[in-house]
């Protein structure tokens, strides 16, 4: 058995020994540890809360139903899974048509949560355009910078969790993760300026279409 | 704005994303909507006895292939050792000893009429069919159209299934019918790779009746 974490909870390895014997608590506790990183990553690559969800739920269902696929040597139990996340992910991309409409209404709903709690509202609303339209790119990024984005950037794995996860070796990430941000400034070369350099002017509607600046010299 | 500040930009605007995703949580139902799947499988995985990959669909498919051409390879070998056996309906066993020169085809006999000797159609080993049709005593199959008809079929042949004028057997060495002559009869012709006739069998007949 595996030692427990400082935290006093189980370790991994442990859980997953209990859960291969039927321990319905342990698959609980793998549940409440790790759900929140795999719905995060799947809303992040889909876009979609609705996708996310289904793919949250597979991914666990996955784990207790293959959790001898699982091989501790080659990686810790978050990168595996990350990697089912990212599987089935690719799989209702595949399957989906409209995709991209249905990704970005789920993201403005999230910027505009953020405009609403500022004390700085034309600084804020800059900064919430530029996330939106960097949320937009990455979304529209190819699959495989995509997800090195999401994983490297969003959610913080290294780059040898992140080979784990996608099933490639580190000096792929590297490279993937710079032509990633590479493509990312080109397309949001405009967004990336700093909130200076917006004319401060009439904000429209600001809670419904997400906070667009006008400017004065575009006469709108 | 240079290129280190477009960076430093998008570096900054990432980790405000990273931060503003920390706060997506996961549907509340979702935590008993997982357990309730685990229990309505924990009876099956109680009843499993150890858990077993799946079969690898290329697995599979390359294993059928590979079956298949085992199986090709064993029929074309065994039909290619094999002589075509089926019985020709008369054949006289006394001229098969006493082979005669090819006459000259006419219209109303198009094959050069020989001795009838039986021989067995293979296509590597003509020696191991004769050979074999030599033990079959009355049993023949093709009946030669030339002497050399061995050295004809030594490469690919093709048989083809034609009519001919019940004439055509009289030069064969079959004793006709009289009452059916001028019926048409089916046969079965050998053609060499230089497209000629090289041995003919008289096939059966639909109406059961032989010539």
């Amino acid at each position: 058995m595996s030692e427990p974490n400082p935290s006093g909870e189980a370790a991994d390895a442990d859980l997953m020994e209990r859960m291969a014997t039927g321990n319905r608590e342990a698959f609980a506790s793998l549940f409440r540890r790790y759900h929140g990183l795999v719905y995060r990553f799947s809303v992040q690559m889909s876009g979609s809360r609705d996708v996310a969800e289904d793919v949250t739920q597979e991914v666990f269902i996955a784990l207790a139903e293959n959790r001898a696929r699982y091989r501790p040597e080659r990686g810790s139990l978050k990168a595996y899974l990350y990697g089912i996340a990212r599987h089935l992910v690719v799989q209702r991309e595949r399957r989906s048509w409209s995709r991209r409409e249905v990704h970005l209404d789920t993201v403005q709903g999230d910027d505009a949560h953020i405009v609403a709690t500022s004390f700085d509202p034309i600084g804020d609303l800059s900064r919430a355009q530029a996330m939106l339209a960097l949320r937009r790119a990455i979304l529209r990024l190819p699959r495989h910078y995509r997800e090195v984005i999401v994983l490297c950037e969003l959610n913080g794995l290294s780059y040898d969790e992140a080979a784990q996860a996608i099933g490639c070796r580190v000096g792929t990430i590297r490279s993937r993760l710079n032509r990633a941000r590479t493509l990312l400034i080109e397309r949001c070369r405009s967004c990336l300026c700093p909130p200076r350099d917006t004319v401060r002017g009439q904000v429209e509607s600001p809670a419904s279409r997400g906070a667009r600046i006008l400017s004065p010299e575009s006469g709108r | 704005m240079t290129d280190s500040e477009h960076k430093r930009r998008l570096t900054e605007l990432l980790n405000e994303i990273a931060g503003a995703d920390l706060q997506i949580e996961t549907p509340g139902t979702m935590e008993e909507r997982v357990l309730r799947r685990w229990d309505a499988g924990a009876t099956a995985r109680a009843a499993r006895i150890r858990w077993k990959p799946r079969p690898r669909g290329w697995l599979i498919s390359g294993a059928g292939a590979l079956a298949a051409a085992i199986l090709l390879l064993v029929v074309v070998n065994r039909s290619s050792r094999e002589p075509i056996t089926v019985p020709v309906p008369v054949a006289h066993s006394d001229v098969r000893a006493q082979p005669t020169a090819a006459k000259a085809p006419t219209a109303a006999a198009p094959f050069p009429a020989v001795a009838p000797t039986p021989i067995a159609i293979g296509r590597n080993e003509p020696e191991k069919g004769q050979r074999r049709m030599d033990t079959l005593g009355e049993i023949v199959s093709f009946m030669p159209l030339s002497p050399d008809a061995h050295q004809g079929l030594v490469g690919s042949f093709q048989v083809a299934r034609v009519l001919l004028p019940r004439e055509v057997l009289a030069d064969l060495g079959v004793v006709l019918d009289a009452n059916r002559v001028g019926e048409p009869i089916q046969a079965d012709v050998v053609f060499g790779e230089d497209g000629l006739a090289r041995a003919i069998r008289l096939a059966q007949q639909d109406t059961g009746r032989s010539q």
